[in-house]
């Protein structure tokens, strides 16, 4: 991955979203991993947005999963991190850990 | 289970990309089962806004390219995916959408407006039959404006006998009459005829009769024809009211029939009764020219015939009653001349032209937006022709989706042009306008305009990309088959269009701007602020004698005068500067009688003319009270009477006239005590004319106006009306109101023409300014990579921006050069509507000029800008 192409905020949180979201992790739990961490009112179009940016740039990889019978007999579109979606993440997030270090009482963490 | 919305979901399953839509549209389904145990109407709601959010996010997003039709499927299926194709543009790219959408809207919208004038003036079918076989008597001479003067009915008498060229010739004149049904007494506009006019001009009746040339018999039981807007206002469209009896003017007269709808055109709409004239014409006063007339030309006979005939016997006519016809001249126009002034032609004519080049500059942004956005695509493109798209594929869908921009564009005009029209309607009140309206046939042009401007503004770029070489698109990224050197002169080329007809369109805007502002500002010589109008016409049938309308009108100016708030009170046969004053002859007393009899507009009106008007008098002094009392006649006359007739404003003091009576009536002799400052002509683009001012008491006139000088002209109405009341029940305050409402009524077509003209010129800037923008724009980033490198080996920003703008300032310049030609050309035309200002200024051509130059400039340098500050590396990178 060439350097200065940090993950953006949201792609961040949509990455962490997919890891939390473990085997399953299609559009829904993806959202709701963000949605109930996060606090934010977040967009069910703007996660498939940046999975699908995400997926262009091989941070994540997704498969057709099988269609079920709740969800009006539609497939879901599984997804999954890539290892350089793991560095990507893990970069963003050592930076921002590094970056808050000693700052605990400034932020009031 | 509650089912989730489908509408929603096939819209998404559509436009969605392939990939995604089955997994969006199962979480939406997902949530939705959850959510609409909470109740079904917040689900399907929370489903709605979902479902648009997907749109507005991942809508019409392509990364794989869809498939194409293959030559077997069926046609329709093709054309309609083609077309749906073409609405996805709006979610693909809505800038682009948008932009043409917004732009094609206001150009359609602009000619659908002027369509719907012309449209009622030129394009629907004329009541009158056959009119192109109707020769109409326009008549010209002092005092009068041109063309637009009647005959007197001595002058019909000889014209009906004199010229072959008509098989028959009928008078109206236009009239105002009292028109009582039982108790209920109102003004009527009565047209009075004679020569069996409803014969001549083909007339018919929806119910009884029209009017006959038996009924123009001295004898002749009297009748009257009422039109279709007064019989359904007045009598509710009730077939009784055929046969009762109404009183005109205090005679009885029998209705025998209604005029059928489509008479109602143009100035006829304001008629509400026709009478025949029951009179011997011959025995009429020469001076009383009121009278229109309308002649039928003979078989074989064309209106060349008439009108050599016609022009010949006003000279003879000239020559035989020199007192009262030397220098009327007479002329025959055709039907489209009569029914709306010279003018009317030219200003139509040059609001046609307006926007029809309004909508060639918005086909040419379109056009350059078109040719910046296949270029972005072109690899795309190249890629779908390798993958098997046959190039008239690709062709049909730029067309189809110029064509959804087209309609979306269409139906954005219709909703300006009746946006335009309302204004229209709120602006002015005269007949003609308030009969533009948007019917079928305006529709179908409109609907014309948006299928065809599309096929015009897509046909060159599509054309380009025929022609352009794919295979070497597609093997190397950078190559700009269609943004070489040829698409380079196109865009010059753009370039100097948007600004010569930028330049065009200022100019002819600002001269119609400014020619309206000069009309509408213009000085008329007196106080018209804070002053009141109305009729006071005493008619015989209302008071006999003139003694006794002399009486009444002096009862009517003392209980005005009583009024609180009335600061003074005269009556006048004319509104200075809004009517005309009859023109009459007299002699100065003490001169030997010339051939050339003097001549002026003889005003009549009380001592107090001056004092409520303010019009200033510049030498000897104003009426006095005491001189209507004294049998010693006085007159004040104008400045322009003095220069004429006395070579100067002092030496006309104290001279002595006799002028001529009317109707009739003896000459009055008078003293000239004072020459008052000339008012403007009625005619805005005419010199004042002579005018003299005598008194009611010493020559009454029964046709007059009350005029009334008052700080609270807002609230002084009842009082007014109350005192005609009293006066005489059957004397009607007609047409009370504000002298200053008189004039902007007068002037309001001509405001309503500037404020379009001001309209369209100002959308013109508006869309050049955008094109130039988009052009420069367009081409600044095409050149990114070639500013960022000559940047990187040393190139000030100064020298690359001077390299671009110079370019374009150069284009500018020629498209400038070219603009002020075609603006002097087409300012040309304009002469005759132009008034107050030449069609040469030069302060209009140098603003249109410094106005286009600037905005192109400010076009050119807004992405210049932009592009050099690009970080050089990071613009290297990316090309």
């Amino acid at each position: 991955m060439p350097p200065g192409s940090a993950l953006g905020e949201f792609e961040s949180l949509v990455v962490l979203g997919v890891l939390q979201a473990g085997e399953d992790a299609y559009g829904v739990p993806v959202w709701r991993a963000i949605q109930e961490r996060t606090g934010r009112d977040v967009s069910l179009a703007a996660v498939y947005k940046t999975l699908d940016r995400l997926e262009s740039k091989g941070l994540v990889r997704s498969r057709q999963g099988e269609p079920t019978a709740e969800r009006g007999g539609r497939a879901k579109r599984l997804y999954a991190v890539t290892p350089g979606g793991l560095d990507a993440v893990r970069a963003s997030v050592q930076a921002l850990t590094q970056m808050t270090a000693g700052l605990d009482e400034v932020l009031g963490t | 289970m509650s089912p989730p919305p489908g509408l929603p979901a096939r819209l998404l399953a559509r436009l969605l990309p392939p990939h995604l839509a089955d997994s969006v549209l199962g979480d939406l389904d997902e949530l939705f089962a959850i959510e609409v145990g909470a109740g079904r109407r917040r689900a399907v709601f929370a489903y709605w806004r979902r479902a648009i959010d997907a749109l507005w996010h991942l809508g019409g997003r392509r990364p794989r390219p869809t498939p194409f039709a293959s030559a077997g499927d069926p046609p329709m299926s093709v054309a309609l995916r083609d077309f749906r194709q073409g609405l996805r543009l709006f979610v693909s790219q809505p800038t682009y959408a948008w932009a043409a959408v917004v732009t094609l809207a206001l150009a359609i919208g602009a000619n659908t407006l002027i369509f719907a004038m012309a449209n009622v003036l030129v394009l629907k079918p004329l009541p009158l039959a056959d009119p192109d076989r109707l020769g109409w008597i326009l008549v010209s001479g002092p005092n009068a404006p041109i063309d637009r003067a009647g005959v007197s009915l001595p002058e019909f008498a000889a014209y009906r006998d004199a010229i072959p060229a008509f098989s028959s010739l009928a008078v109206r004149r236009n009239v105002t009459a009292t028109l009582r049904d039982g108790a209920i007494s109102e003004r009527v506009d009565r047209h009075v005829i004679l020569g069996d006019m409803h014969g001549v001009w083909g007339l018919q009746a929806i119910r009884g009769r029209t009017l006959q040339s038996s009924d123009e018999a001295a004898d002749a039981p009297p009748v009257a024809v009422l039109t279709h807007q007064y019989w359904q206002r007045r009598f509710g469209g009730a077939d009784a009211a055929i046969g009762t009896t109404v009183f005109l003017d205090g005679a009885p007269r029998t209705i025998v029939g209604v005029l059928s709808p489509e008479t109602e055109l143009g100035n006829l709409a304001e008629i509400e009764v026709w009478t025949p004239y029951q009179g011997e014409p011959t025995l009429q006063p020469r001076t009383e020219r009121g009278w229109r007339p309308t002649g039928r030309l003979a078989p074989g006979a064309t209106v060349a015939d008439a009108n050599a005939q016609v022009a010949a016997l006003a000279a003879r006519l000239a020559a035989e009653f020199p007192d009262t016809n030397r220098d009327w001249t007479a002329r025959v126009g055709t039907t489209r001349e009569a029914l709306a002034g010279g003018n009317t032609w030219v200003v139509m004519a040059l609001l046609a032209t307006v926007v029809g080049l309004l909508l060639v500059l918005a086909c040419a942004n379109i056009m350059n937006l078109l040719i910046a956005r296949l270029i972005g695509r072109q690899r795309e493109l190249a890629v779908r022709t390798a993958l098997g798209a046959t190039r008239g594929r690709v062709v049909r869908q730029i067309v189809a989706e110029s064509l959804a921009i087209g309609l979306a564009g269409g139906l954005g005009a219709l909703a300006i042009a009746a946006a335009g029209l309302a204004g229209v309607h709120a602006v002015s009140s005269e007949p003609f306008f308030r009969q533009l309206a948007i019917d079928g046939q305006v529709v179908a042009f409109a609907a014309g305009l948006a299928f065809v401007t599309p096929l015009f503004f897509s046909i060159v770029p599509t054309l380009r990309l025929l022609r352009s070489d794919v295979r070497g698109a597609l093997a190397d990224a950078s190559t700009r088959a269609i943004g070489g050197h040829a698409a380079g002169r196109g865009r010059a080329v753009l370039v100097v269009v948007q600004v010569s007809l930028a330049v065009v369109l200022l100019v002819v805007a600002t001269l119609a701007v400014r020619s309206v502002r000069a009309i509408v500002a213009a000085d008329v010589g007196y106080q018209t602020a804070g002053l009141l109008s109305a009729e006071v016409d005493v008619p015989a049938w209302l008071r006999g004698d003139d003694a006794a309308a002399l009486r009444l009108r002096q009862d009517l100016v003392a209980r005005i005068r009583a009024v609180p708030g009335v600061d003074a009170v005269t009556t006048s046969s004319v509104i200075p500067s809004l009517t005309f004053a009859a023109s009459t002859t007299f002699d100065i007393t003490g001169r030997a009688p010339s051939r050339e009899r003097p001549s002026a507009g003889v005003i009549v009106a009380t001592s107090d003319l001056f004092v409520v008007t303010g019009i200033p008098i510049l030498a000897g002094r104003a009426f006095e009270r005491a001189d209507a009392a004294s049998a010693d006649a006085v007159a004040v006359v104008f400045a322009e009477t003095a220069r004429r007739y006395f070579g100067g404003v002092p030496q006309a003091v104290d001279a002595r006239l006799r002028i001529d009576g009317a109707s009739g009536r003896p000459p009055l002799d008078v003293r000239v005590i004072g020459v008052a400052r000339d008012t403007a002509n009625p005619d805005l683009d005419l010199a004042p004319t002579p005018q003299i001012v005598v008194l009611d008491e010493h020559r009454p006139a029964r046709r007059q106006y009350l005029l009334v000088r008052t700080r609270a002209a807002a609230t002084l109405a009842p009082a007014i009306r109350e005192a005609f009341r009293a006066v005489d029940p059957d004397l009607p305050a007609a047409d009370l109101g504000t002298v200053e409402a008189a004039f902007a009524e007068e002037v309001s077509s001509s405001a309503l023409i500037g404020a379009l003209f001001a309209a369209f010129g100002g959308v013109a800037m508006l869309l050049a300014t955008a094109g130039l923008y988009g052009v420069m724009a367009f081409v600044v980033s095409q050149r990114t990579p070639e500013i960022a490198v000559r940047m990187a080996l040393g190139a000030s920003r100064r020298d690359v921006a001077r390299e671009v703008v110079g370019r374009t300032a150069r284009l500018a310049g020629l498209g400038l050069v070219l603009g002020l030609a075609g603006g002097l050309a087409l300012a040309q035309s304009m002469t005759s509507m132009l008034y107050g200002i030449s069609p040469g200024d030069p302060l209009t051509y140098a603003g249109a000029g410094v106005l286009t130059i600037g905005a192109a400039l400010v076009a050119a340098w807004i992405p210049m800008r932009r592009a050099a500050d690009v970080d050089p590396i990071e613009s290297l990178r990316q090309a």
